[in-house]
């Protein structure tokens, strides 16, 4: 069979062991690859209840089917874990090169359980399985574990995961970060540094195999036409997600000052154009013709002489509208502090965001931050914090927590500025602005994640079926989440990056034509099938959690959301109607009104294992 | 009258600037606003606001896909964004 690489390396950090392991047919037939072998793996794996910081919780690392062939933008790779910020199942997603690399290495997939007793990291070539020394990594930030880890084994062109500063002090949000790329959302890097496990370095030189390299030939070329010839592609490519504020700000959905407003005053200094004026050149993902990212270097005022790869437009907003000030040069600093650190740049825009309104409502002083004064429009304060999180000092050690922790150990009232669902931070979308995405947003398992069920028909207008969507409607929002969502998790069966995904449009049978001549497994040439696929996953994923205890309560948006609207702009005076769409999504899934899928639908789905005897 | 035109994305880039203040007929409609600045930028920019989907425009706070709007007038002082659609976040 061609696409996969036929293993998976287990290794035990406690007994510091490896063990190969083949792939299941089954498992290849029933979940394709990518996100499907993530749920299904840890699905069987981890027993409910685990404590996520300790040896029982697993990462498992995945690279997709096409990850390492000549088909464009397959190449991203996945780590799969329970959440120290949810409690639930979690999956997130890192670019770069290394989820090619771990396929040249002759692997599909790394699950690793345990707590090493000692600092290390892992050394993966081929064949040949190392545990390494750490110590001497320990406290390093992530460019410095990059280039000393390639320093030590002598090959400048070896790819790494690691962590930084804030996934070995346990931040709730810390990532996993490979050459300014991350997996950044959930917590994976918290869970590294819990099992004393530094980093991942790979190296492998592998070829790819097709079950009909002619075919996937074809198919790839076609692929490539599709994405060459959209008409939003040269400008996407040009710019990347750094021109989406000027969407967001004109929609009134920019969230601002812990969402409560819509529009960032002096927005226009953030836009796609301004990076652009001070772009040093684009970068690119293995193998990928978006190139979406960017070096941005500072070359002059205050914050001259910072310089990141990127930001991308999360963290443009995160260092901008929760802080109420447009600071091109700020959002850059923060970028690679937090690239540096291993700070998930969403969370913790999150958690300073809900800082700065707790300071403004006098629920912390300056005797809380340290003497930092956290106003509105007041940058440097951010980047203290992001400092003050990474490491653990001062206020910094309440909000590594996560916003739902902070206003658990803080109380006084505080649970009303936290913005999250399920724990897990939101990202840079006002939901009253876009119901769909903000019912994605509040039902995914993974809980506020932008990137799982993305309204691309609210947010930019392209069209559902054929018809154009009213994005403050109600009506359809149910349909229209569950298509998104299932759409997205059968595209990342093969780790096909949202980007280049979003060119699909719905439509999978590019992919799917991609998939069969890779692996030659006949059922993968079907959409219908590949659907039918994703819709599995994801009920899988719910699976998980309803294992854990998660039901409708846990479907479940902050109260400034549904009961608050926004004061100006173009989402002014709406208010987000959770119930009613909460109730439409769940029949549209098959569900039962408590958020739990029927048995009925679980045997539809092929998922009748998880029902209890 | 005078309207003022606000471009994003590609469209800036084709027209060179944020936004520009436009002298129109009294009861010009926004067909007319789109024809003029063909005639300034070339008629890609027509073509772009026609054919890319997702293209939204918005008159004030309100916002309409392209064929919803182009009969309507316009009145002295609005404002007219041009917002293609830009496909990630």
């Amino acid at each position: 069979m061609g696409g996969y690489k036929n293993k998976i390396l287990r290794v035990d950090l406690t007994t510091r062991k490896f063990e190969e392991q083949t792939l299941d047919d089954n498992l290849i037939h029933d979940y394709i690859g990518g996100r499907g072998f993530g749920v299904k793996l840890l699905y069987d794996n981890l027993k409910p209840g685990i404590d996520p910081m300790g040896p029982d919780n697993e990462l498992v690392f995945l690279a997709g089917p096409l990850a390492d062939s000549t088909a464009q933008s397959f190449h991203r790779w996945k780590v799969f874990f329970k959440s120290p910020l949810t409690g639930g199942y979690f999956k997130s997603c890192g670019g770069a090169h290394w989820g090619s690399e771990l396929k040249a290495t002759g692997l599909d997939a790394i699950i690793i359980r345990g707590i090493s007793e000692k600092p290390v990291y892992l050394w993966i070539k081929e064949g040949q399985y190392e545990f390494r020394d750490a110590y001497y990594l320990t406290g390093l930030d992530c460019d410095d574990t990059h280039e000393l880890i390639r320093e030590e084994l002598r090959d400048p062109l070896i790819r790494i995961a690691c962590i930084g500063p804030a996934g070995e002090n346990k931040v709730k949000y810390a990532g996993i970060f490979s050459d300014r790329r991350c997996a950044g959302r959930g917590g994976g890097g918290a869970v590294m540094g819990a099992k004393n496990l530094k980093a991942i370095a790979l190296r492998g030189k592998q070829p790819m195999e097709y079950s009909d390299p002619a075919g996937f030939a074809e198919a790839s070329k076609a692929w490539i036409e599709a994405i060459r010839t959209d008409r939003g592609y040269p400008f996407f490519s040009e710019t990347g997600t750094q021109g989406t504020a000027a969407t967001t700000n004109t929609l009134g959905m920019y969230p601002t000052k812990n969402f409560r407003e819509g529009m960032l005053q002096g927005w226009e200094a953030l836009d796609g154009a301004e990076f652009k004026k001070v772009r040093v050149r684009k970068t690119a993902c293995h193998n990928c013709m978006i190139h979406c990212g960017s070096i941005i270097h500072i070359n002059s005022g205050k914050w001259a002489g910072e310089w990141s790869e990127g930001p991308e437009y999360e963290t443009i907003w995160g260092f901008s509208g929760p802080i109420g000030v447009a600071d091109l040069g700020l959002t850059v600093a923060a970028d690679h502090l937090c690239d540096r650190l291993g700070v998930d740049t969403i969370s913790a825009a999150g958690a300073i965001g809900m800082a700065y309104e707790l300071y403004e409502k006098g629920l912390i002083t300056r005797s809380d931050t340290g003497g930092l004064e956290l106003s509105y429009g007041n940058g440097s304060a951010a980047i203290s914090l992001v400092e003050q999180i990474a490491y653990r000092k001062g206020v910094g050690d309440l909000l590594a927590e996560g916003v739902r922790f902070m206003a658990k150990k803080l109380d006084r009232g505080s649970e009303q500025y936290a913005m999250h669902v399920k724990g897990l931070e939101f990202p840079a979308y006002d939901p009253r602005g876009a119901k769909a995405h903000g019912l994605s947003l509040m039902t995914l398992p993974i809980g506020a994640d932008h990137n799982s069920g993305y309204s691309f028909q609210e947010i930019f207008g392209t069209r559902y079926k054929g018809q154009k969507i009213d994005r403050f409607a109600v009506e359809q929002k149910g349909e229209i989440t569950k298509w998104n969502q299932d759409f997205v998790a059968a595209q990342e069966t093969g780790i096909l990056c949202n980007f280049a995904g979003g060119y699909l449009r719905g439509n999978l049978q590019m992919f799917a034509r991609l998939l069969y001549t890779a692996t030659g497994v006949k059922d993968f040439e079907d959409e219908a099938y590949l659907w039918k696929v994703g819709e599995r996953i994801y009920n899988l994923e719910q699976l998980f959690n309803v294992r854990e205890g998660f039901n409708r309560k846990d479907d479940i948006m902050p109260d400034r959301i549904t009961k608050e609207t926004l004061p100006a702009g173009a989402s002014a005076g709406k208010t987000f109607e959770a119930e009613t769409l909460l109730d439409d999504y769940y029949k549209q899934r098959g569900w039962d009104t408590s958020g739990i899928p029927t048995a009925e639908k679980l045997q539809e789905l092929g998922l009748g294992f998880t029902i209890k005897q | 009258m005078k309207v003022e035109a606000v471009f994003f994305a590609q469209l800036r880039e084709m027209v060179g600037v944020r936004q520009k203040h436009v002298e129109l007929p009294a009861g010009a409609r926004v067909r007319d606003l789109v024809d003029l600045l063909a005639r300034q930028h070339g008629d890609n920019f027509r073509d772009e606001i026609k054919n890319l989907e997702g293209t939204r425009i918005l008159i004030g706070d309100r916002e309409y896909f392209p064929d919803e709007v182009m009969d309507t007038r316009l009145k002295d002082g609005d404002q007219v964004v041009f917002l293609p659609p830009i496909f990630g976040g």
